[in-house]
């Protein structure tokens, strides 16, 4: 089986937005956490999808599923105070039902442009390497700084890359890392993050273009200009 | 005396527009480079601006900056073949008229979203610490691959920044930085990357938002998407 996780557990902090959470901020009258479901929905080799939200979202999140036709979410688990916790409740929840060889994609409900082709190529490569960690070249160069005020390295550009989503492992690989974090009490950014401070092998799988995290203003009105391309598109057949 | 050196050498083989470097892309009929130039333009901290330009280019820059305006342009060179060199033409071509106290701001033609703000606390920073470079936290993990296949770390992201522009220096630190550079015959991707190689002490200037690079397609709508905020916002004050 293989089973999307999808973290929806963000408030929204950064938004502007004061009254939704930024995966419920709508584009023409459809809300984001919908634009990224209906990717996995649509998708053959996902079978089902589990989401975690914010727990005093979960009603509407449900009238949103059933309004869009969602089908394959078969449950919605509270997230917790980080994006850490609300992973690791998610996975607690799939105990329930996943075997350990599952494979489990882990995905940012405000990703909304992640591809079809993206899925499928988490999906062949953790079959293959174990797990998938989607990233981008970076394009920009990177800075360390221990201080926060002062450089402290600019490491070789063409070395470096930006994490993406989804993030893709076997169940049981997965779950045990966080019950280790769980032990240690220690909290990660990200499963890629957590993979790293236990020194697991980690595979890249090159992102498709525009695969933006909407958590500011400004990726709101990216997300819109890239929603009106890709529409137009279909009538130009261009770019 | 505060000049800004502005690149606008790329080919632009990021966007697929056919013959258009870039920079020369227009947005409501204004190319991306007058928008960049106009915030130093109306800058008053800034004294004159030496912009590198793609040779086949540069007759139809003099042509734009009469058209709009733009008075403080001194000189306009050609760039190298890279970007390393184009920096480097630039401040070859300002010896003669800056002194090695005078601060450079160096800035990428394609980035016009850069503030007012960002100017003044980029020459105010080189004044106090020498060099400033502009940054904005990671907002996504970055990892580092050697074999571009699997994952080598992940660096802890409150650490972690990625490098804007303006890059900005005493003129005769950098200056010294790129002829040191030539002499070994390396090649930087941008000034802070040249002087990490030669241990020059970087302060970081925290960027004003959006102030993102044009160099694929999806830049474009983006900077067409933040021009239209911006505007709108005058009116709802938002």
């Amino acid at each position: 089986m293989t089973t999307a996780l999808i973290f929806a557990g963000g408030t929204g902090q950064r938004m502007n937005s004061r009254t939704k959470p930024k995966q419920f901020i709508e584009i023409h009258g459809k809300p984001i956490i919908i634009y990224t479901l209906e990717h996995f929905e649509y998708h053959e080799e996902v079978d089902d999808i589990i989401v975690v939200c914010l727990e005093t979202w979960i009603d509407k999140l449900k009238s949103y599923l059933h309004r869009f036709a969602i089908t394959k979410v078969y449950e919605i688990v509270p997230g917790g105070d980080t994006g850490h916790d609300s992973i690791y409740n998610g996975l607690l929840a799939l105990k329930k039902k996943a075997n350990p060889n599952d494979i489990i994609l882990i995905h940012d409900g405000v990703r909304p442009l992640i591809t079809e082709e993206l899925i499928s190529e988490n999906i062949r490569t953790v079959k293959k390497y174990g797990n998938a960690i989607t990233v981008e070249p970076s394009r920009e160069s990177v800075i360390r700084s221990f201080d926060g005020n002062f450089v402290s390295s600019v490491p070789t550009l063409n070395q470096m890359y930006v994490a993406k989503a989804p993030q893709s492992f076997y169940f049981n690989d997965i779950l045990q890392l966080y019950n280790k974090a769980q032990e240690d009490g220690f909290k990660s950014i990200d499963s890629a993050h957590l993979m790293s401070i236990y020194g697991k092998s980690m595979h890249m799988v090159k992102s498709t273009r525009n695969n933006i995290k909407i958590t500011e203003p400004a990726d709101y009105y990216l997300f819109r200009a890239l929603c009106k391309v890709a529409e137009n598109q279909q009538v130009f057949g261009i770019y | 005396m505060t000049f800004a050196l502005i690149f606008a050498g790329g080919k632009g083989y990021g966007i697929g527009v056919g013959s258009k470097p870039k920079q020369f892309l227009e947005l409501y009929g204004k190319p991306i480079i007058i928008y960049t130039l106009e915030h130093f333009e109306n800058h008053k901290d800034i004294d004159e601006i030496v912009v590198v330009c793609l040779e086949s280019h540069i007759s139809e820059l003099r042509k734009l900056i009469d058209r709009y305006g733009i008075t403080k342009v001194s000189l306009i060179v050609p760039g190298g073949s890279t970007g390393h060199d184009s920096i480097y033409n630039g401040l070859v071509s300002m010896k003669g008229k800056a002194g090695d106290k005078d601060i450079v701001l160096i800035h990428d033609g394609v980035r016009p979203l850069i503030t007012k703000e960002l100017i003044t606390t980029n020459i105010e920073a080189v004044k106090k610490y020498g060099a400033a470079i502009t940054a904005e936290p990671a907002r996504e993990s970055v990892v580092q691959s050697i074999d571009r296949v699997k994952i080598r770390e992940v660096p802890n992201r409150n650490q972690m920044y990625i490098a804007k522009a303006p890059q900005s220096f005493y003129f005769g630190l950098i200056l010294s930085a790129y002829e040191r550079a030539n002499k070994d015959k390396r090649k930087t991707i941008d000034s802070a990357q040249l002087c990490s190689l030669y241990d020059i002490p970087m302060y970081m200037v925290r960027s004003t938002k959006n102030n993102i690079k044009i160099s694929v397609p999806e830049d474009y709508y983006m900077f067409r998407a933040l021009h239209e905020a911006i505007e709108n916002q005058q009116i709802f004050g938002i």
